[in-house]
C-alpha cells in the first residue's frame, strides 16, 4: 500500500524538468525513500578512511556512525562557538559538540535541536554523579519537543580503547538516563588528556545511537 | 450543525480524553470507512487527525470511504459508492454520501464510550441512517458494542420508535425523495422504526482480530436487486494490520458471502519517519572574534558594498535563496530575498542570518530581513541581531528565545529603499513536462484522467511584474467522455467534457500580472489576459493583512468572458462581472476559516464558507459549501457546491526541502451554480506565510 501511495504520488507529481533544475521526479523518488526509509549503501568508509587519507584531510577528524541507519560520514571540524564545536561531513549534515558530549545535529533526520548539558559536562569529567540532560527535536508537525533524562554516571579507569587509528588508554565514562519512558546508555572513553576520543550517544528516538571515533585531533 | 459546535466548544475537554484512549486498542475500520464492527458501526474514535482511505466490496457493492478524524471526538466521513443493478438490471447507482460521528461520552471505568452518528446525511439517501451506540472494552482485548439504528439500520428487526416519548412526530419516517440529493435532510433523523444492533470485536494479537456482529441492516434494495441471498443478521470477521498504515480484512456477511476490505491510514500529525527533515544543514553561525565589531576599515574600501553582494548572492543562491535587494552601513545590512526552497518561512529566515554571520564585516550588528513572495511582493521584515544569532546558536531554548527577540513588522516602505541587486532581473524560468488532469465521480466512471505533456515559462522583468503562460497537448485520456452537461443555468463550468475533447493542444493560462504594495498592510493584483481554461480577463484584487493580525479581508473584481472550447485565443458570448469580499481568520487552535461572499460565474450572488484544519507542517484539510441564488432546482444534481479539499506539501513526504505541493478539491459533482474564477496568484495564501501566527507557528524550525 506504501507502493501504491508512492504510485499515486508519482501521478500527481510525475517527472519534468526546467531552468529550477531537478524537479519534481527526484522529488517523487524522494517521496519514495521518504516512505519506505530505505537509504542507498556507499563505500565502508572504516576500509576508505586509511591512514594516508585521514592525513591528507584538512585539520581535525571524526568519524561518526549511526548503526540503526547503516551511516557512516567523515566529518571535519569547521568553527567553534564557545565551547560549542560544529563538524560537517560531505553529505551536508552537521553534528556539534561541546567538549566531546552531543549538543546538536542537522540534516540527520529527527535532529537533535539543542541539549541542555548544563550539569552533564561536570558529570561526564568526573564532577559530579547525577546530572539532568533536557533534549529538543522537532515533532511531525514541526513543533519542538522536549525530554528530560536522569543521569548517572560512573567511571572505570585503565580502560583500553580501540579507535580506526589504533589503540589508547581510556578512563570509560558510562552514562545511564532515563526518561518517562525510555532509557538510554551513553559511553565516553576519555584519554589522558581530556578528550573524548571515542563515544557512544544517543541522537534521538529515530536515529538511536551515534558512534564517534576522533582520527585526528 | 449543532454537532459541529458542540465539537468545537469540546475540543479541549476531549483532546484530555483522547490521551486517555490512546492506551486502549486502535479501532479497526468497517465497511462504511468508519472505526466500528463489520458493517454496524461503534463508539469508537479514530486518533485525532487520521486519515483513513478504505475500499470494501461485497455482493455487487463497492465503497470507496475518506474519513477524517476532524476533532478527537468529531469523525467525518465522504464515500462514494457503487451499488450494482440498483437503478435497474444492469444498472448502477453511483453514490455519494457524507456521515458525521460525534462521540460524546468517553469511556470510563464501567462506563462505555458513546457515540451519535449520522449516515449519508447529505446525499441521495441510499444508505441514509442515524444511530446511538455504546462501545466498551472488557480487558485489554475484547470491546462489546450495542446500538439503536434508525433509517435503514432499523430495516432488520425494527421496533417502534423509543423516541416517540417526545412526541408523535417521532413515529413515521418522511419519504426522502432520492431526487437532486445533497442536501441536508434533517426533519427524517431518528424517525421512524428503530431496531438494535450490536457486535464484539477480539484483538487477538497486535495485528489481528476476529470480530462478529448482529446486523440492523435488512439489505431490502440489494435482495430485491438479486445481489446476493440473505440468510442470516450475523456477521463475521477478521481484520489484519499488514503495517500501522495498512489494514485488510475480510468478512463472511448475511450468511453466505463473503466481502473484503482494505484501509489505509495516514496521520498529517506523524507524515514521515524523518522529522525535522533530513535536508542538508545550515550553514554554523560564524562567531566574531571579541573587540572585532570596533573595526570599521572596511567601510572605507570602495568596492566592499559590491563584493559582500556579490558573495551573499553566490551563497544564498547555492541554498535555494534570491537576494534581490541589498544595502550595507558600518552597522546594519538589508536585504530583501525570495525564497524558492523552503517551506517554512522561519527556517528560509533562520538560514539567511547564518549566512550573514559568515559574510558580513564584524561591525554589522543588525540584520534587517525583508522575505519576498514568489511574485516579488515585500511581506514583512524579520529584524535579528547578529549577538543573539551567536549567543542562542546552542541555547538549549534557541527556538523560543530567538522567536522572542526578532522583530516582526510591515514591510511597507522599507522594502523600496534597498537598492535592487542588478543580476536578480530579469528573471525568467520555464519547464517542460507531463502532467495528469483528473476528474472524480463522473457517474459513469469514478476516476477520469487526461495525460498528456506541457510547457510553461514565466518572466518577470522587475519585481512584481510577471508574465506568465503554460500549454498543454493531450496524449491519452477519456476526460472527453465525461457525461454532458443537462444544466438549466449559464453553462459556466458543466461543459468541462467539450473543453476536455476540444482543448487539444490548449493554453490553459496565458497572463500578466502586476503585483504591489498600495499602502501599509495592502497588498495588490492586476492580472489580464487567458486567466484560467475557461476564462479570460481581467483580475483585480485588494488585501488588507496586518503583520500580527489573525484577521484579513480582501476584495476581488473580475471581468471574465468564456473562452473557445478549443483554448485557443478566442472567446464565447459570455461574459460576466464577478467578484467577491472575503474574510479570512486563522484560530490559532489549528482551524481556519474563510467566507467569500459576492456574484459568481453565472451571474448568481451567494456566499462560500471554508473551514481547514491546517497542521503546523503545511497539511490542510477542509471542506467548502456555497450557497447561491440558484435554487437547488435548478443548480441539478446535489442542489448546491460543495466538497473537501486536502493540501499536502512534497516536502513531508519527501524530508527534503522544496515547496511543491499536492492541493486537491473533491466535489462530489462540478456544476454551474457558485462557480468562482480561478486566477493564479490570489495574495492571501502568499502573503500570510511571512506574517503573524504562521512565523510563530514555523519557528521551530529557524535553527533547521
Amino acid at each position: 500500500m506504501t507502493r501504491a501511495l508512492i504510485s499515486l504520488l508519482a501521478c500527481l507529481v510525475i517527472a519534468s524538468c526546467g531552468s529550477s533544475g531537478g524537479g519534481v521526479a527526484g522529488m517523487a523518488i524522494g517521496a519514495a525513500r521518504g516512505l519506505v526509509g530505505a537509504n542507498p549503501k556507499p563505500a565502508d568508509l572504516r576500509k576508505t578512511l586509511t591512514p594516508e587519507v585521514i592525513a591528507s584531510l584538512p585539520g581535525s577528524v571524526m568519524l561518526i556512525e549511526l548503526p540503526e541507519r547503516g551511516a557512516q560520514a567523515g566529518v571535519l571540524r569547521v568553527t567553534q562557538n564557545g565551547p560549542n564545536v560544529t563538524w560537517a561531513g560531505q553529505d551536508g549534515s552537521t553534528v556539534a559538540f561541546n567538549d566531546g558530549i552531543l549538543t546538536a545535529t542537522r540534516g540527520l533526520g529527527s535532529d537533535l535541536m539543542s541539549a541542555d548539558l548544563r550539569d552533564v559536562v561536570a558529570a561526564v569529567y568526573g564532577n559530579g554523579t547525577e546530572a539532568v540532560r533536557i533534549h529538543r527535536h522537532l515533532d511531525g508537525e514541526d513543533q519542538i519537543y522536549s525530554r528530560s533524562f536522569v543521569c548517572r554516571y560512573s567511571a572505570a579507569s585503565g580502560q583500553r580503547a580501540k579507535v580506526l587509528t589504533g589503540d589508547f588508554e581510556a578512563t570509560l565514562v558510562r552514562e545511564n538516563c532515563a526518561s518517562s519512558d525510555i532509557e538510554i546508555d551513553n559511553l565516553y572513553w576519555i584519554d589522558g588528556s581530556g578528550v573524548v576520543r571515542k563515544s557512544k550517544q544517543w541522537v534521538g528516538p529515530d536515529a538511536g545511537y551515534m558512534l564517534t571515533e576522533l582520527l585526528k585531533g | 450543525m449543532r454537532l459541529v459546535i458542540a465539537g468545537l466548544v469540546c475540543v479541549t475537554c476531549s483532546a484530555l480524553a483522547a490521551a486517555a484512549n490512546e492506551a486502549l486498542s486502535r479501532p479497526t475500520y468497517n465497511t462504511y470507512g468508519l472505526p466500528g464492527l463489520i458493517d454496524m458501526p461503534s463508539a469508537e474514535s479514530a486518533p485525532d487527525a487520521e486519515l483513513a482511505v478504505s475500499d470494501s466490496y461485497f455482493a455487487g457493492t463497492n465503497r470507496t470511504t475518506l474519513s477524517f478524524q476532524i476533532l478527537p471526538r468529531l469523525t467525518g466521513s465522504f464515500r462514494y459508492s457503487q451499488i450494482a443493478n440498483y437503478l435497474a438490471p444492469g444498472s448502477p447507482l453511483f453514490d455519494r454520501s457524507f456521515d458525521l460521528r460525534f462521540r460524546f461520552l468517553d469511556e470510563g471505568r464501567y462506563r462505555p464510550a458513546m457515540a451519535v452518528g449520522l449516515r449519508d446525511f447529505i446525499g441521495t439517501g441510499a444508505y441514509a441512517s442515524e444511530y446511538i451506540v455504546a462501545t466498551k472494552h472488557i480487558g485489554d482485548r475484547v470491546k462489546v458494542t450495542a446500538g439503536l439504528g434508525w433509517g435503514r439500520l432499523s430495516s432488520n428487526g425494527g421496533f417502534s420508535n423509543p423516541l416517540s416519548v417526545f412526541g408523535s412526530g417521532f413515529d413515521t419516517r418522511p419519504v426522502r425523495g432520492v431526487g437532486l440529493g445533497g442536501t441536508v435532510v434533517a426533519n427524517t433523523w431518528f424517525r421512524g422504526p428503530a431496531a438494535a444492533f450490536g457486535g464484539i470485536e477480539w484483538q487477538a494479537t497486535d495485528r489481528l482480530s476476529f470480530k462478529a456482529e448482529y446486523s440492523s441492516d435488512a439489505y431490502t434494495k440489494e435482495r430485491s436487486d438479486g445481489l446476493f441471498a440473505y440468510n442470516s443478521p450475523f456477521n463475521f470477521g477478521v481484520s489484519y494490520d499488514v503495517t500501522d498504515k495498512l489494514n485488510v480484512g475480510a468478512n463472511y456477511l448475511y450468511g453466505n458471502t463473503v466481502g473484503i476490505q482494505a484501509t489505509f491510514t495516514f496521520n498529517p500529525k506523524h507524515p514521515s519517519k524523518y522529522t525535522g527533515s533530513v535536508g542538508p544543514a545550515p550553514a554554523p553561525v560564524m562567531v566574531r572574534p571579541s573587540g572585532s565589531a570596533a573595526d570599521l576599515g572596511w567601510t572605507q574600501q570602495v568596492d566592499a558594498a559590491e563584493i559582500l553582494e556579490r558573495n551573499l548572492s553566490l551563497t544564498l543562491a547555492s541554498d535555494g535563496m534570491e537576494l534581490e535587494g541589498f544595502s550595507v552601513d558600518a552597522r546594519t545590512v538589508r536585504v530583501r530575498v525570495r525564497n524558492d526552497r523552503f517551506l517554512h518561512e522561519a527556517q528560509f529566515i533562520g538560514r539567511v542570518a547564518r549566512v550573514l554571520t559568515n559574510l558580513m564585516p564584524a561591525s554589522v550588528e543588525s540584520f534587517v530581513i525583508v522575505p519576498v513572495t514568489g511574485n516579488g511582493t515585500p511581506t514583512s521584515v524579520v529584524a535579528i541581531a547578529r549577538s543573539d544569532m551567536e549567543e542562542l546558536e546552542f541555547a538549549p531554548d534557541g527556538s523560543w528565545q530567538s522567536y522572542a527577540r526578532a522583530e516582526v513588522s510591515d514591510a511597507y516602505g522599507v522594502a523600496g529603499s534597498i537598492p535592487r541587486v542588478g543580476s536578480a532581473f530579469p528573471k525568467f524560468t520555464y519547464g517542460f513536462g507531463p502532467y495528469v488532469a483528473a476528474s472524480l465521480f463522473d457517474p459513469t466512471s469514478p476516476v477520469r484522467a487526461d495525460l498528456g505533456i506541457q510547457a510553461s515559462a514565466r518572466y518577470e522583468p522587475r519585481p512584481g511584474l510577471v508574465m506568465s503562460g503554460q500549454v498543454r497537448k493531450r496524449l491519452v485520456g477519456n476526460r472527453s467522455g465525461l457525461i454532458p452537461s443537462n444544466s438549466v443555468i449559464q453553462r459556466v463550468r458543466s461543459d468541462a467534457n467539450i473543453y476536455a475533447a476540444q482543448g487539444d493542444p490548449a493554453i490553459t493560462h496565458l497572463t500578466i500580472a502586476q503585483y504591489f504594495r498600495p499602502g501599509p498592510d495592502l497588498y495588490g493584483r492586476v492580472t489580464a489576459g487567458y486567466l484560467e481554461p475557461m476564462y479570460g480577463g481581467v483580475s483585480a484584487e485588494l488585501l488588507w493583512k496586518p503583520v500580527d493580525s489573525r484577521w484579513a479581508f480582501g476584495a476581488e473584481v473580475n471581468y471574465a468572458q468564456q473562452r473557445d472550447f478549443d483554448q485557443l485565443f478566442g472567446f464565447q458570448n459570455y461574459c460576466v462581472v464577478t467578484g467577491h469580499a472575503s474574510a479570512y481568520y486563522d484560530m490559532g487552535n489549528g482551524f481556519h476559516f474563510q467566507v467569500n461572499a459576492g456574484r459568481y460565474l453565472a451571474g448568481d450572488w451567494g456566499a462560500t464558507l471554508i473551514v481547514d484544519r491546517e497542521f503546523d507542517n503545511g497539511i490542510s484539510i477542509g471542506a467548502f459549501a456555497t450557497l447561491t441564488d440558484v435554487p437547488f432546482s435548478q443548480f441539478g444534481e446535489g442542489s448546491f457546491d460543495k466538497g473537501l479539499r486536502i493540501t499536502i506539501p512534497l516536502a513531508v513526504l519527501t524530508g527534503r526541502p522544496s515547496r511543491t505541493e499536492i492541493s486537491r478539491d473533491i466535489r462530489p459533482v462540478l456544476r454551474d451554480g457558485g462557480a468562482r474564477l480561478e486566477v493564479d496568484g490570489r495574495l492571501y495564501d502568499s502573503v500570510r506565510d511571512y506574517h503573524e501566527p504562521e512565523l510563530e507557528d514555523g519557528w521551530g524550525r529557524f535553527w533547521r
